[in-house]
């Protein structure tokens, strides 16, 4: 979903690079990571991953393909602030490194990817966080991390409505049908991750008092 | 680092080097978009190019060219993260 350079028009990729800017500083100073030195190496270790997670692509409907996005994930493991600095840290090595996403598009990406994806899911998995039932909980996570690619395509949509190339309906449409699709991958990958971390006797978190990270079990 | 966490990073560096050659190379779903819809030719050309598209342009091979281009963007990711927690590190031992 990394939008390229070309598509966004200067007012909406500056007003949306402005945003995310305020929002990673702001992210910078909630978190803390000088003082929950043990939860670096976690966070590297995941941020590698979804950096690699998002080079696979699996093919959808012979049509299209989709990948991890990751936002929900890293916003499970370690709270939606640190999520927001670890999904801008991947689009932007991305966009800088591997031209995959535009650079005037960074602030678009990040806003999408990793602010509005992460705190969409982070939003429903709290609400249900309590739930004893791992089937449910599991079902919690499918379904944030879902809408979380749903809310993301809107955000999109809105922005290629907003830059003036296609209107509204039509690529809310457009956008929507493939992302529902693939959004389902996202959807397993996370659960399957948060449960591989989280839910076992060794758990990498209890060893850790972070606040961020909630307790399971 | 726990041992979960290591087979977690090993995990890591087996998609990036060598599943990642064999992604789907079809659009992705923006790109499926922007083909429908007629205005993928907005895309403009990026201004410079180190790894376009995760691959290396003096490498004619697809397979290596993909893994090394995973490989570089593991090193790109956990190089500065490493040298940060080992300052930290340090710096609360002293």
């Amino acid at each position: 979903m990394h939008i390229p350079d070309g598509f966004l028009s200067l007012s909406v990729w500056t007003t949306t690079a402005v945003i995310s800017a305020g929002a990673i500083a702001l992210a910078v100073k909630k978190t803390k990571l000088s003082e929950e030195t043990e939860q670096i190496p976690l966070i590297g270790v995941t941020t590698a991953f979804i950096f690699a997670a998002q080079m696979i692509n699996f093919p959808v409907a012979g049509a299209t393909s989709g990948h991890l996005a990751g936002g929900v994930l890293a916003a499970i493991l370690f709270g939606p602030w640190i999520a927001t600095l670890v999904m801008s840290s991947v689009v932007i090595i991305q966009s800088l490194f591997f031209q995959d996403g535009g650079i005037t598009a960074i602030g678009a990406n990040i806003l999408n990817l990793g602010i509005i994806a992460p705190w969409l899911g982070y939003g429903i998995y709290t609400l249900f966080k309590n739930i004893n039932s791992p089937f449910i909980r599991n079902g919690v996570i499918f379904i944030a991390s879902w809408l979380s690619i749903i809310v993301a395509a809107v955000a999109v949509a809105f922005q290629l409505y907003l830059s003036g190339i296609v209107p509204l309906g039509v690529s809310l449409k457009a956008m929507l049908i493939w992302h529902s699709i693939i959004g389902i991958g996202e959807g397993i990958i996370t659960v399957v991750v948060v449960k591989y971390l989280f839910n076992r006797q060794d758990q990498v978190f209890l060893q850790t008092t972070y606040k961020g990270v909630p307790k399971h079990e | 680092m726990n041992k979960r966490l290591w087979y977690f990073f090993v995990f890591t560096i087996i998609i990036a080097v060598f599943i990642s050659p064999f992604a789907s190379a079809s659009p992705d779903g923006l790109e499926r978009v922007a083909l429908d819809l007629g205005f993928m030719e907005l895309e403009k050309e990026p201004l410079y190019e180190i790894f376009p598209d995760y691959s290396l342009t003096f490498v004619s091979v697809e397979y290596v060219s993909t893994a090394i281009s995973g490989l570089m963007g593991l090193f790109i990711i956990t190089i500065p993260i490493l040298g940060y927690w080992w300052m930290h590190k340090r710096r609360k031992t002293e």
